[in-house]
């Protein structure tokens, strides 16, 4: 069931019914409603997913008690060893059993021996890789006695299987949600409105500007070798586009769904192409993820503390973790090695924490400086999406020698003048909002209610124009 | 929360009314599967033929040429499965019917319509036919199981142009593959090999299954069950997975064996057809379909004779 789905536009006004007013200042109600409909809504892509999501959760739920019950250091940290173990080792044989099993057999074929991969023939269940994160978090937070163990496994349970959480993030902390569930949530106006306002900006991006961009982009990167370097060149734009308005669109649609029922979740986007340089970029980008490695990973390996090479060690460790956790390809790995280097002149000059403000804020425009940084930065993305969006790092390489010919400054073969002007205004008015949270929570704000609603109308319509065949979120494979 | 839900309905309300406007406007557009609902509501007893299957069947057979009163209820990417609940959904109207005539191609044990691409065509069989059910609510809206872009283009070519959505004549033989808008039968032939190239086998089972109890059907009512591969370029047939075309081929003779009155019939490469008879490298044009349709009257009458 995807958010831009009649299924969901039917699911979802039933449950925000339900909770509203049969679940009412009814705290144990809430949960329990909200934990049904979130597991009806996994299961509407296959039940047996199911499975696989309440083995993780009792997983983590009786490790997380256990490492709080028991008393001596060492069995605290069997438990956390084992409940990491297997959530990874689950998240390994579900996402990365093949590309081990091919990766050592063409090892194994270069030095001469011959061998057959063993392929397991497995769905990749959806969003496992999110929610395996919402439960190493929570047992490693436990371990540290950073929270309480959570005894009542229906609170548990709706913490990592949130419907509009589940399959695509932002990947939450148990600190910032749990307890929020363990309060009876009551209605507010101006909540509402604005979730609503919120969840019809992410329709916009995904329905209008994601899918539009997805078409032409495919075509491209599909069928590279016939067309020019500046045809690559609108590929590799239209996809950056692409991706940051599928993502983006995505949690912006979560984020509204669940302050439609009075839940604050984490924000993950915070317009991270009007970044000036790649570590402000990484600060607004999937945010959720880049905390949680940042949390869970590069602190404890010592961040930006100590030497040089130890900085540098780091900072290639969590973009190679973040590139694999978006999946078994060396294209990922590659994407990953790459924005670690783009990273590392601003760790290595200790300019990673600038830039911690919105750019130009306070002012309509930004200066010539930071338009130029802005630029730039952009360019980086672009190229670094290349890698992520090929099928092979063959084809990744091939695509960007075509970019760097001649061919660069011939007229390209596709230019959807209209498509660019739409993800023009999409940037304009995300330009206008960049010190909000969302594009257009305050976009319109001012207008009387005729234009308001006219505004809004304009939207909706627009994404009912461009709605046709149900196209996935691309973070959906991850 | 009640300003909340006032204003929400209140914002809902043109938005609704526009769409339920437009949904009923699209669905008094008459289209094949309204006409050839009405046509076998009306006429399914006096029947003595039915054409059931995919675009192959839909163009290529025209029952103009059929010496029997026959009637062509084969649409576009319309699988066994389909083909059964047409059967099944006018069961005790088939008084008159002797013949019922249904392809074997290369894909139809490996696919069934909610399964491709072209699922969003199963919004026919629930508002017009009212024989399929499906938990997917885009499947019973106009408006949401087609495209708004197509939608507003059939809008304005109905109600601006006067102009149907009707693409098949009164006998249900689909008249739009002509064979002056033919296609280029080399590039057709390697695409429709490989879109029609089995995914998996998950539904070779049940879709035999079905077909099983479509020859079933016709044994209760003493019906003869005519099964056969529809004539193909050889762009197409040379570029097919040949385990695929031999399991297909041999399941249906398998299947023949069941009832005394069920034939199997191979045109597939049959070389009487030429590259003038094709629209595309699997589906026939006008020319075509007139051959194919007097050589299958050839086949009904000589099963008279035999039966008489």
């Amino acid at each position: 069931m995807l958010f831009n789905s009649i299924h969901f536009a039917l699911f979802l006004p039933v449950v925000w019914l339900l909770y509203w007013f049969a679940a009412k200042n009814k705290l144990q109600r809430q949960n329990r409603l909200l934990l049904l409909a979130s597991l009806y809504f996994y299961a509407s892509w296959d039940w047996r997913f199911l499975l696989l999501l309440s083995f993780s959760i009792l997983l983590d739920y009786a490790s997380g008690i256990q490492i709080e019950r028991v008393q001596k250091k060492s069995s605290k940290k069997i438990w956390l060893i084992l409940s990491i173990g297997i959530n990874l080792g689950f998240l390994g044989i579900f996402k990365y059993f093949n590309f081990f099993s091919e990766t050592f057999a063409d090892a194994c074929h270069l030095m001469g021996f011959k061998t057959h991969p063993l392929l397991l023939n497995v769905v990749l269940p959806v969003g496992i890789s999110f929610y395996t994160f919402h439960g190493l978090s929570y047992v490693i937070d436990i371990y540290y006695q950073r929270i309480k163990a959570e005894k009542n496994l229906v609170d548990y349970a709706l913490f990592v299987s949130f419907f509009p959480l589940l399959v695509a993030g932002p990947i939450e902390r148990a600190t910032h949600l749990l307890p929020q569930l363990k309060k009876v949530r009551t209605f507010d106006y101006k909540n509402s409105v604005n979730g609503l306002r919120q969840i019809l900006w992410g329709l916009f991006k995904k329905m209008v500007i994601a899918d539009q961009c997805a078409d032409f982009a495919d075509t491209i990167f599909n069928h590279y070798a016939g067309f020019s370097g500046s045809t690559r060149m609108v590929g590799a734009f239209f996809f950056t586009i692409q991706i940051y308005c599928d993502f983006s669109g995505y949690s912006d649609m979560a984020l509204g769904i669940a302050r439609l029922l009075g839940i604050d979740l984490l924000r993950n986007f915070a317009f991270p192409y009007f970044s000036r340089n790649m570590a402000e970029f990484w600060r607004r980008w999937h945010i959720s993820l880049s905390s949680w490695f940042r949390d869970y990973v590069y602190i404890p390996l010592g961040g930006s503390k100590g030497n040089t090479f130890t900085k540098i060690r780091n900072v290639f460790i969590i973009f190679l973790l973040s590139g694999f956790w978006h999946g078994a390809n060396f294209t990922f790995i590659f994407w990953g090695l790459l924005n670690a280097l783009f990273i590392l002149p601003s760790v290595i000059f200790k300019s990673n924490r600038n830039y911690m403000e919105i750019v130009a804020k306070g002012r309509t425009w930004p200066t010539l400086g930071e338009f130029t940084s802005m630029f730039i930065t952009f360019c980086l993305a672009i190229f670094a999406w290349i890698f992520f969006r090929s099928p092979n790092l063959n084809s990744a390489f091939n695509y960007l020698n075509g970019i760097f010919s001649s061919s660069l400054f011939s007229k390209p073969e596709i230019f959807p003048k209209l498509l660019l002007l739409q993800v023009g205004i999409m940037i304009f008015i995300e330009w206008l909002g960049r010190e909000q949270q969302y594009g257009i929570e305050r976009f319109a704000s001012k207008w009387p209610r005729i234009l308001r609603w006219g505004f809004y109308y304009v939207l909706i319509l627009t994404c009912i124009y461009y709605a046709g065949v149900e196209k996935q979120f691309i973070y959906f494979q991850f | 929360m009640k300003q909340f839900i006032k204003y929400c309905l209140r914002f809902l309300l043109p938005l609704t009314i526009v769409a339920v406007f437009f949904e009923i406007a699209l669905r008094k557009i008459p289209n094949d599967y309204q006409y050839k609902n009405t046509y076998l509501n009306q006429h399914s007893n006096e029947l003595e033929v039915l054409f059931l299957g995919s675009s192959h069947i839909f163009y290529g057979i025209n029952p103009d040429y059929i010496r029997c009163r026959s009637f062509n209820a084969a649409h576009v990417s319309q699988t066994l499965d389909l083909d059964y609940k047409i059967l099944i959904s006018h069961e005790n109207n088939w008084k008159s019917l002797k013949y019922i005539v249904i392809p074997v191609d290369y894909f139809s044990f490996y696919s069934q319509l909610a399964q491709t691409a072209e699922d969003w065509r199963l919004k026919n069989y629930i508002i017009y036919d009212g024989i399929y059910s499906s938990f997917n609510p885009n499947y019973y809206s106009e408006l949401s199981s087609n495209n708004m872009h197509d939608n507003i283009e059939r809008y304005k070519k109905y109600y601006f142009h006067s102009t149907s959505d009707i693409t098949c004549n009164s006998l249900g033989w689909g008249n739009n593959y002509q064979s002056n808008h033919g296609k280029n039968l080399d590039t057709t032939g390697k695409f429709a090999a490989r879109s029609h190239l089995a995914k998996n086998n998950e539904l070779f089972e049940e879709n035999v299954s079905i077909l099983g109890n479509i020859i079933a059907f016709a044994k209760a009512k003493n019906i003869a069950i005519i099964l056969i591969s529809c004539p193909a370029y050889y762009t197409y047939t040379q570029n097919l997975n040949t385990s695929q075309y031999q399991k297909t081929k041999e399941t249906a003779i398998q299947l023949c064996n069941a009832y005394s009155r069920c034939h199997y019939y191979n045109f597939f490469e049959d070389a009487r057809f030429l590259n003038t008879d094709f629209y595309d490298a699997n589906h026939l044009n006008e020319i075509g379909a007139r051959k194919f349709s007097l050589q299958l009257d050839s086949i009904i009458k000589l099963k008279e004779n035999q039966f008489n």
